[in-house]
């Protein structure tokens, strides 16, 4: 790219540039753009630049919004909390498999104490509807509840219009689970799970065409869309047919 | 005991719309996500030992941002090891659900985040306070303490480094090695005489982009 010519007028883009210009300062300045390659040059980077900085805009990640209520609601102030570091501990992150191993383990044990006295209630539901299939449906509609969130990446951080909110642990009538947690902008969400154990297919599901494993089924209200893939078998749980279909074409699974 | 809870309850609702600018300053003001991670958090825990102090700031936003860049600054300085080169946990790896445009967009972020690496640090953390962050110049002043015709100085110098430099950077396609870049390599393609893009600008009459006469 050759270096424009310098302009004069290089003070006068800086105050266009930073909005600091009457209307009709302004006016005669932008006519000057228009003849001028330097300071359209100048203003076409600056702009571009300020569009390619938002670009890495984020949100935070679930774990962060979790550790914000445990520090000034559950014990800032007793022993302290396993992953602040310390002089002379350990680095807090380990490499991401060994923390989703390490971190399912503890979560697991932890879920098994805080379901004890639920389990009785996943089990209910219609004879023929399995109970992990019920207690996914069940994960969906009450977000937190019964789960203990981990530090595990997910699958993707977006997934079709939805991006990812957060991974929690859980066990769905006993079978233990992975629950990943996507949402768009207008609320509407789906439940990803994984599971090492299958999560069998139900009487009335619908096989998904063009596909080994696949299957959608309305269970207990929701949608809930099933398959098997990479030694895992997975559940989409959302309320609408068209979005469980979407998400589980995003994830791959259909 | 009561009260505690009640203060408590008070820092999570007025830290939580600011979660985000946290999370997107750390993101840029160390190399690493883990580190990252680690400053939001170390800056909350900072942020909370203060408020049940009794300091109430409004707007949350600059407050924590200070806190934020000091903590950096600290970290930087006891930190020996200042690694000019991305590790491949820095790179957002692509996983087997990625669509096409999901893993275009990924590389691109990437090819952002590197080249605001390669801007001087007061124009790096000027345009990720404003750009990024959402705070505006004036905060900006505050939080790093320079006068506020300096902030928008770096800022409009730093968004035009930006440009530049992710404008060198020509991609090599998908086999690129993200791991083999560093501030002190030249990006791929740089030097070379790559396509010209022309920004097109409006002109008086007739012709679109043609040549000066």
């Amino acid at each position: 790219m050759t270096t424009p010519q310098p302009c004069g007028e290089a003070g006068t883009a800086a105050a266009y540039l930073g909005g600091e210009m009457f209307a009709a300062a302004r006016v005669e300045f932008e006519a000057h753009l228009l003849a001028c390659d330097t300071c359209w040059a100048e203003v076409n980077a600056v702009r571009g630049g300020r569009a390619l900085a938002e670009e890495l805009r984020e949100a935070a990640p679930q774990e962060l919004r979790e550790r914000l209520r445990a520090i000034a609601t559950g014990g800032s102030d007793s022993a302290p909390v396993p992953n602040i570091a310390m002089p002379g501990m350990r680095p807090r992150y380990r490499r991401p498999r060994h923390r989703v191993t390490v971190a399912l383990a503890v979560a697991m044990a932890a879920v098994v104490v805080v379901l004890g006295a639920g389990l009785s209630l996943i089990t209910a539901g219609p004879r023929d509807t399995d109970p992990a299939l019920l207690a996914a449906a069940s994960a969906y509609r009450s977000e937190g509840s019964g789960s203990v969130p981990v530090q595990a990446p997910p699958p993707a951080r977006v997934l079709a219009d939805m991006t990812w909110q957060g991974t929690t642990a859980r066990l769905l009538a006993g079978q233990p689970a992975l629950a990943h947690r996507y949402a768009n902008p207008a609320g509407h969400g789906v439940l990803l799970v994984s599971s090492p154990v299958h999560f069998p297919r139900p009487a009335n599901a619908e096989a998904i065409a063009a596909t080994r494993s696949g299957w959608i089924a309305s269970v207990d209200g929701v949608q809930i869309l099933g398959a098997d893939r990479d030694g895992l078998s997975w559940l989409v749980i959302c309320a609408a047919r068209e979005t469980a279909l979407a998400a589980g074409r995003a994830a791959g699974l259909v | 005991m009561g009260e505690t809870a009640a203060t408590g309850e008070d820092f999570v609702r007025a830290v939580m719309p600011a979660i985000d600018l946290l999370h997107n300053l750390a993101r840029r003001l160390v190399h690493r996500p883990v580190e990252a991670q680690d400053l939001a958090q170390d800056t909350l825990v900072k942020a909370w030992q203060a408020w049940a102090r009794g300091v109430r700031p409004d707007p949350v936003g600059p407050w924590l941002s200070t806190i934020c860049l000091n903590l950096a600054r600290d970290r930087a300085r006891r930190d020996a090891r200042r690694p000019e080169v991305f590790s491949l946990e820095d790179v957002d790896r692509s996983s087997p659900f990625d669509v096409e445009a999901e893993a275009i967009k990924r590389v691109q972020r990437t090819q952002i985040a590197r080249a605001l690496w390669t801007l001087p640090e007061a124009q790096r953390i000027a345009v990720t306070l404003v750009d990024i962050c959402g705070l505006t110049a004036a905060e900006a002043a505050v939080i790093t303490g320079s006068p506020r015709g300096t902030v928008l100085s770096r800022i409009r110098r730093g968004r035009e480094a930006l440009f530049r430099a992710v404008h060198t950077q020509l991609p090599r396609g998908p086999a690129e090695d993200p791991a083999g870049a560093s501030s002190a390599d030249p990006a791929p393609g740089a030097g070379q005489a790559g396509p010209r893009r022309r920004s097109i600008r409006p002109r008086a009459a007739g012709k679109n982009g043609g040549p000066r006469p």
